[in-house]
């Protein structure tokens, strides 16, 4: 009867263990956790701190009409810039910026992940820029970089062993 | 006994299971990729969320660093935005979230930018933590302060600077500079999960780490599209825990790019990026934390 209530007591402690690790199907080695909660808890409560402000401001609802953007859209090729789409899922090379048909275009060129397969991502925004939509077309078996355009007409030159050029009609 | 025995390990795995799943994903809110500083433009924006009632993280990301007579950013829109337009577009976005809210929402305002391309180092990183400080008198100075907070934010990618030292440098100089918080709305790109074991592009877990929550003003706030970006999140944060000082990465919440990717199915709703990083750190004891905010970037502006 003793040997049975202490195999009992091991297997409750086995299990309420396991109830403490949770129940993650072992993917991840068991881990121990340093005194870190104090350094933790300070930290939220710094995210949590308030400007102070000696007074609340009052309240004036409703939006306000919006004045034509007077930025400068810039054309043509750029090296620069990082396209709005997460690093993990393109590598870009280069861009082209126009305007057609009272939309800002831009034209993303380079190669989608996991496969390395040259790509063009086609932004296309209102004039107000309330509006966007985007689509990728597959131009070539590895990266690609713009080298000129006109109009629609783009030629790309391919990045590897195999550079080649390539002649493009972007429905812009 | 052992029937009581294996009813508690039941039970045990039940209560795991419902934890997880039993936080459900807050309304999200929408974070942009910045085209324009155009301040009404802002404010507008600013207004529509106040509106909506909706309180959670804003991040409004401006673009890689960039250098064109003082700091700034190239933004989406092709031009480069100096560091002191972009406070004054995010001043018009905390004027209309203020007027347009009612006394309740809480609004926290991130102005982001990225570890992308050769002006990533630490005076950009100086120059961006002395923008939130300008954002944050501005709070103050015009008594927003109940409603309404600064932050910093980058989206840090691995893949962007494998050689970490770029990325470690503008840190390094955002926190010099302030001491408002900086989320890192970024990927962990070729780091460790299951059945996977990368070195997050030469950065290691523990460059990762510092970015995201090893720096005293790092707070992560992850891009979670797929179930994979969920799972190396979740192993940085176990690795976190049983290897670094502060313990495991506290998420303050998700991000998702449901509305720009365009990709359908093939990426993540803001509650399924929230859930699945929620499911997956709390089926572990050692990184259990409750996430507060779901934001999901768009392109419009």
């Amino acid at each position: 009867m003793r040997r049975v209530f202490a195999f009992s007591t091991i297997a409750l402690a086995a299990a309420l263990a396991a109830c403490s690790h949770g129940g993650n199907g072992g993917t991840t080695p068991p881990v121990t956790q340093p005194q870190s909660a104090n350094v933790s808890q300070q930290k939220m409560l710094r995210e949590q701190e308030r400007v102070p402000s000696s007074f609340v401001a009052p309240k004036h609802p409703g939006f306000i009409a919006e004045m034509p953007d007077t930025q400068t859209w810039t054309q043509g090729i750029a090296q620069a810039g990082e396209a709005p789409v997460p690093g993990g899922m393109f590598d870009i090379v280069n861009q082209y910026n126009t305007i057609q048909n009272g939309q800002h275009v831009t034209v993303y060129a380079g190669s989608i992940r996991p496969t390395g397969a040259g790509i063009l991502l086609v932004v296309r925004r209102s004039a107000d820029l309330h509006t966007v939509n985007a689509q990728t077309m597959t131009v070539a078996s590895s990266a690609v970089r713009i080298e000129s355009a006109s109009g629609s007409d783009l030629q790309l030159q391919q990045i590897g062993r195999s550079a080649q050029a390539i002649q493009v009609r972007v429905p812009l | 006994m052992l029937r009581s025995i294996l009813t508690l390990v039941a039970g045990c795995a039940l209560v795991a299971v419902s934890y997880a799943n039993a936080i459900a994903a807050p309304a999200a809110t929408t974070s942009r990729y910045m085209a324009t500083t155009n301040r009404t433009t802002l404010y507008n924006e600013g207004c529509s969320m106040g509106t909506a009632g909706l309180s959670g993280i804003v991040i409004l990301d401006f673009g890689e660093p960039y250098y064109s007579g003082g700091e700034g950013t190239y933004t989406y829109g092709s031009a480069f935005a100096s560091d002191s337009s972009i406070v004054n577009a995010a001043e018009g976005f905390l004027d209309g979230f203020w007027n347009c809210s009612g006394s309740s929402p809480q609004l926290r305002l991130a102005i982001g930018t990225s570890n992308y391309g050769s002006h990533t180092g630490n005076s950009a990183g100086q120059a961006w933590g002395g923008a939130v400080n300008t954002l944050k008198n501005y709070i103050s100075s015009k008594g927003y302060g109940s409603q309404e907070f600064a932050r910093g934010a980058i989206d840090a990618e691995p893949g962007w600077d494998t050689e970490f030292s770029r990325t470690s440098a503008w840190i390094d100089g955002y926190n010099a500079a302030t001491t408002a918080p900086l989320y890192d709305y970024g990927s962990a790109d070729d780091c460790p999960y299951s059945g996977f074991s990368g070195n997050c592009d030469g950065w290691g877990q523990h460059g990762l780490w510092y970015v995201s929550w090893g720096n005293s003003d790092g707070y992560p706030v992850p891009e979670i599209y797929q179930w994979s970006m969920g799972d190396q999140w979740y192993y940085e944060s176990a690795y976190s825990a049983s290897s670094e000082a502060n313990g495991k990465l506290d998420f303050l919440g998700t991000m998702t790019q449901y509305s720009a990717c365009g990709c359908g199915s093939s990426t993540y709703t803001p509650a399924q990026g929230f859930n699945t990083l929620q499911s997956l750190i709390n089926g572990n004891s050692s990184t259990a934390y409750t996430m507060s905010y779901s934001t999901d970037i768009t392109w419009a502006n």
